[in-house]
Parts: C-alpha cells; structure tokens; sequence
C-alpha cells in the first residue's frame, strides 16, 4: 500500500483537476450552444474552412490557391460579406499529407465549426476529407483533379478542377480535327498520369484514335530518352505527355535531341511559365491543353468568361507581382461557388448541400453547371488549345 | 499479470490517462490526435522489439503497416468482409511477408540489414503503386468501410485503437520478461555469444521480425478504417523513419520509450501546428527540421532515450532522498500527507 501512495495521490489530484477543469469547461460550451440560435446575429463572421498544400510535394499548388482565395475573401468583406455578415476563411496546412488533411478537417468542423470546407490541393487528401465531409454532413469543394472525388456523386461534395476527362476530350477534338489517328502516350506514374492514361485509353476509339505506344516514367526519373526512343520507332503522330513539371519540361528536352518531328502535347498540369522555363528553346512549338486563364489577353470578347479572367488576372498581379495559374483559379472559384451557395441559403449549413447542387456559375476555369450527375459541372469547351511561340503560350485556333 | 505487477504504477498510470483521455475539457479534435498516436505506438511497440530488443534494424516498417492497411482495404472493400475478419487478415498476410523476408534476410547484420529492409521497403510501396487492379494504384482505394466497435464513432474508435494498444502493451512487457526477451537481448549483444549459449539465433530473429510485421499490420489495418480511403503514399520510407525516430527519441531498449516516442513525436508536431498561428514562419517543413534536431540531440547527448534516461534520473533521485532521509522515511512521508 505504501508503495501505491505516490500514485494515489497523483491520480486523485489528476481526477480532481479533471472534474475541476470539467466544471469549468461546462459553461463556455453551454454559452456556445447558446450562442447558436443568436449565430444569425448579423454582425458575425460567416466561418469557412480551408484546407491547402502549403508545404510538401503539392506546395506550387496549395499556395496559389491560397493566395486567390485570401484576396477573394478581402474583396468579399470588402464589398459588405455575404447577406452583410463578413467571411473568415481559416485557412489549415495539410503538408501535401492525407493523415494531416484528416486532422485538419476534423480541426476545422469540430474546432473551429465551420459551414463548408475548401480544399484540399491533392486527391488523396481531398478523397480522405471528402470521407469525413459526408459523415459530417459538411459541404467539401475540392481543387484536386482524381475523377473519384465526384464519381460517383455524394451529396455536398463538389470541385473546380478540369479533370483528366475534359483534357483528354479537348487533346482528341484537336486531334480529329487535324486528322491525326495514331497517338503514343508517354504519361507520369504518379496518380495524375495514371489518370489520364486512364481516360486516354477509355476515350480513344470514341474519336477514331489508336494508341500505338503507351509509355509510362518516374515522377522523379532524370531522363526519359529510353522510351522516346521506344516511341520513335514507332508510326506515331504525335505524342501525348501527362505529367507536372519538371517531367513534360525534359521530355521535351530530350525530344528535341532525339530530333522529333512529330507535335507533342502536353497536358494541363504542365500548362504554367515554369514549363517554358525549365524546357527553354525546346518548348517552341509544343502544344498544350490548359484552361483559358493561362491566357488572360487572348480571350475572345465574346466569351462569358472574358472579363471574369480579365478582372481576376488583374487583381492578381496587382496584390502578387505575377499572373495567376490555373490553381489560383481553382481556388477562386471554389470560393466563389461557395459564397454564391451561402447567399442563396443565408448561410444555412443544413441547405448548403442542396444550394452547392444549383449552381450555375461562370468563373475563371470554365462555366460551372452543377447537376445531380455532374459536381464538377463542367464541360471540354471550358479548355483551350496553346501552342509556345516565341518563350510565350498562344492560343490555337 | 506478474508483469502488471512489476510496472505497477506506470502501467495504473497509464491505463487511468487513457481511460480519461477523452473526456478532458479539450477539443474533440485531439481525440483524432490519440487515435493517431494510437497506430504509431503500435507499430514503434513492434519496432521496439526488433530493434531495441533484437537489435534488428528496419528500415522498412512503413511497409508492413502499408501491406495491413492495403489487406484490410481489399477484403472488406471489395469482398466485404467485415471489418474485424480484415483487421484480423490484417495481421497475417504482413505476417507472411514478414516470415518470407526474415527467413530471407535473418543472416544479415548491420549495414546490409538496413539496405535490406530499405529495399523491402521501397518494393512494398512500388508493388502497391503498380498492382492497380486490386490496389487502385496510385489513385488509391475509396469507401474503405469504418469499423463498427460496439457501434461507428470516434470515442468508440479510440477506445478500440487504445485497447488494443494495450494488449499490444502488455504483450510485449511480458515477451519481454520471459525467455524471448532474453534471448532477444542476448542476441543483441553479441549474436556469436548467443548461439554458443544455445539460443536459436535465426529463429528468434525471424520471431522478432514477424511479431514487428503483425503489430505494423494491425496499426495499419486500424489506419485504413480511420481513413476511409488509401493511396500508396504514407508507407514509404519517410514514414519508415519516422517510426524509427519515435523509437529511437523514447528509448530503443524500453517498450514504455516506443510509446512515449510516438506520444512525443506528435505532441511536437501539434504544438508546432498552434504555434504556427502566432508565428507564421513555423510553416509545415519546419516538422521535419524538429525532428532532425531532437534525433541529432538525442543520439548525442542521451543515446539511451527518453525513458530509460528519465527512469534512471528518478532511481537516483529517489536513491538520494533515501539516503538524506534514514530511516524516517514512511513517518516524513505521513506527515507531509496530513499537511
């Protein structure tokens, strides 16, 4: 017994701290369950969260994101908030990881009770918060490209992105167009290459294509001349790449030293100034699909969509000194969707679900039409065809 | 129980902070934190034995804890198995994987150990990534189903993941007082003195790595039906060394330091996630960097770990203040109660 004394006493000072503690926890909890008939209260912030890649593999995606949505939400509260109550995005780091996208989201509904949630930057974090959004009944828009994210569709779960679907479309209309019929694919084994080699395959006999060679490299491979090489032999008429940079940056490289003279075509993800960067001379005439952001300028006027790039372009580089990338975009519009949804409900979190469902919206990536079949809502058309010339991305017409 | 006995306190202790853990007056989310540090302690419990015990480096636990993660996925996902049966395959097919491995590799030692398991490690999570047709590839595995524990919530969750924390607990403390852990300690020490003393060298180490593969399995088992949903990327070597860093911060040669090394580990990263509120420069890389930084200190300044430092510190503490206080020792010891 004289041995348990110690504990015993520490374990009975600990139980009484507990109840103490717990006592004292009670109130704040039962004022905040108070407080939340009184949230209508007109003066308090409407709380969002969001989740992005800030650090990690997925930071070049996760920041920009987080950039638009920060000036988006100054713009908003600017402009009076949403029904005249401001907006507060608390924004969390999921340091490109799934566990952590998990804590996070349970951080920003348990925690921090918010309406909806944005993010994340990634699939595989935005697959894992998509779980606990529809056990928690909470709204997701996710920017990360994985076609699983809405397909199947579940209630409330939404995102901005052109999936591989609409690229792969967009590259085999070209395609036709030209009257090209023999294709090889030389795609990243990472999740977002696998994708597309994914939809590639599925799509192709719809538009009358043969895939003649499908080659696959490393995210992290320095070289990948041994399967150009491989792709050379072949009757190909042009090369299809799936991959983000560095990857689509080297093939091309190293296409060009292989004296390739067939078009290659490289895919969104690689649709950015650090492509034309990394690949220099060698990018000259390369084609790409992208969204219409990528060219502000070039925009034909009569497009919707026009001046919603315009303004969002401008503002951009006014607050960061450079012009957006599609993943700013991304974030824009989820944001905006959001907002949209919140003022159609007067920020009813249970009506979320239904309102996000409705809308229609013309943002910076595509037009957004929202259908019980379709949460991504939008369409090949939204994307454009650019070629580089001269160090810079053209629009083909 | 005889085991119970000896860490009496600790373990009362112990069981008394888990039991309560979930209703202190904070934020349910850290409730997600536990379950988490929950599937860590289970696998460094296993790593413990291996390498603290066994003095058997691996490089390559994150793939055991992937191949139970995948195995649960596939059958309850796809075959629909329950989630306990899948827990339960879980632990035998990283178990398989483990005896394959160890029978393989039991001759290698150090360096070659290392580079072994490495490898193993990178073929683990480079066979997920391509085996698309079951694994999903790299595009991951969605509606893993949740466990139900007496019903589907994460205070249930917690209390299963901790159970079995608990059972994984006490069977280690007692391998570890019987005559494998002995043999496990022997063979640390010198595998040549071992064998001449009689000890199975081989089969023992080949026991050590499968008792580390199905506690790897389970937590990863566990892992999966927390998530939801998988992909390739959390069982690779980053998270390889991070098992071996909570090891190695707690005390490589104290089960208690594999748990208190995972408890640490994720005690540090959250407090760097609060702090980050106040200062914006802590942003997530910064993680990383700690980490190195308490391994580098500790590898320097207390090889030992955590634990088995602090353990000691308090038996000579404790050794002082008997000898400053005599004999008067249970009367003092009164007075100060009453007062």
């Amino acid at each position: 017994m004289k041995k348990l004394n110690g504990l015993f006493y520490f374990v009975l000072v600990f139980a009484m701290l507990v109840v103490s503690a717990c006592g004292g926890g009670d109130k704040p909890s039962a004022s905040a369950g108070g407080e939340a008939p009184g949230a209508k209260d007109s003066k308090e912030a409407i709380k969002i969260g969001a989740v992005f890649s800030l650090t990690g593999p997925n930071s070049p995606l996760g920041v920009p994101e987080k950039q638009a949505v920060e000036l988006l939400v100054k713009s908003i509260n600017e402009k009076g908030g949403v029904g005249n109550r401001p907006i507060e995005v608390i924004i969390e780091d999921d340091k490109s990881d799934n566990t952590e996208a998990v804590k996070a989201m349970k951080k920003l509904v348990n925690k921090e009770k918010v309406v909806a949630v944005l993010g994340s930057s990634g699939s595989g974090p935005s697959l894992a918060m998509a779980e606990i959004a529809s056990q928690e009944k909470i709204s997701l828009i996710s920017m990360a490209a994985a076609d699983q994210i809405t397909n199947p569709t579940r209630a409330g779960i939404f995102k901005t992105p052109h999936t591989d679907i609409h690229g792969t479309k967009r590259i085999f209309k070209y395609l036709q167009e030209k009257g090209i019929t023999k294709v090889a694919i030389l795609n990243d084994s990472n999740s977002y290459g696998s994708g597309w080699t994914t939809q590639l395959k599925k799509y192709a006999p719809e538009y009358g294509i043969t895939l003649v060679a499908e080659e696959k490299y490393g995210t992290k491979d320095p070289s990948m001349s041994s399967q150009l090489t491989k792709i050379k032999a072949t009757d190909a008429q042009a090369l299809i790449v799936a991959g983000t940079n560095p990857g689509p940056a080297t093939i091309v490289k190293e296409a060009k030293q292989l004296n390739f003279n067939i078009p290659i075509i490289s895919s969104h993800g690689s649709a950015n100034s650090k492509f034309i960067e990394l690949a220099g001379d060698s990018a000259e005439g390369v084609l790409l699909v992208a969204g219409k952001l990528l060219v502000p300028d070039q925009i034909d006027q009569g497009d919707a969509q026009a001046i919603v790039i315009k303004t969002f372009a401008d503002t951009y580089k006014a607050a960061y000194g450079d012009y957006p990338d599609g993943f700013a975009g991304y974030g824009y519009d989820g944001l905006n969707i959001l907002v949209e949804a919140l003022q159609a409900t007067n920020s009813d979190q249970t009506k979320l679900a239904e309102a996000l469902g409705k809308v229609k919206h013309v943002g910076v990536t595509g037009e957004f039409s929202f259908t019980a079949e379709d949460h991504n809502g939008l369409s090949e058309d939204s994307m454009i065809m650019v070629e580089v010339k001269n160090g810079d991305f053209v629009v083909v017409n | 129980m005889k085991v119970i006995n000896k860490w009496g306190k600790g373990f009362f202790l112990y069981l008394f902070l888990v039991l309560i853990f979930p209703f202190l007056p904070i934020d349910e989310y850290y409730r997600s934190v536990a379950i988490i540090i929950g599937f860590h302690s289970i696998v460094t419990i296993g790593l413990c034995l291996l390498m603290g015990q066994a003095g058997q480096i691996s490089l390559g636990q994150a793939a055991f804890f992937g191949l139970g993660a995948y195995t649960s996925a596939v059958v309850t996902a796809k075959y629909g198995l329950s989630p306990m049966i899948g827990l339960l395959i879980a632990m035998i097919i990283p178990a398989v994987f483990a005896y394959v491995l160890g029978r393989a590799i039991a001759g290698l030692q150090g360096y070659y150990l290392a580079m072994a398991t490495l490898a193993f490690g990178f073929i683990v999570q480079i066979g997920i990534t391509e085996w698309e047709s079951v694994t999903g590839g790299a595009n991951g595995m969605i509606n893993i189903p949740q466990i139900a524990f007496f019903g589907e919530s994460e205070l249930r969750m917690y209390y299963l993941v901790w159970a079995l924390v608990t059972c994984v607990l006490v069977f280690s403390l007692s391998l570890l007082h019987s005559r494998v852990g002995r043999a496990f300690r022997a063979i640390h020490k010198s595998e040549v003195a071992a064998t001449s003393m009689g000890i199975n060298v081989r089969s023992f180490k080949l026991s050590a790595f499968i008792i580390s593969g199905i506690f790897a399995g389970l937590a990863g088992g566990l892992y999966a039906h927390f998530m939801g949903i998988l992909d390739p990327q959390p069982f690779g070597l980053h998270e390889s060394i991070k098992f071996l860093t909570m090891v190695v911060i707690g005390g490589m040669t104290s089960i208690w330091g594999a748990l208190i090394g995972a408890v640490v580990i994720n005690a540090i990263s959250e407090i760097l996630t609060v702090l980050r509120e106040y200062i914006p420069f802590l942003h997530g890389d910064v993680d990383t960097i700690v980490f190195g930084g308490i391994l580098v200190l500790i590898v320097m300044f207390m090889p030992e770990g955590l634990v088995p430092k602090s353990a000691a510190f308090l038996q000579s503490m404790k050794m002082k203040k008997k000898a400053a206080r005599g004999e008067e020792d249970d009367q003092s010891m009164e007075r100060k109660a009453t007062t």
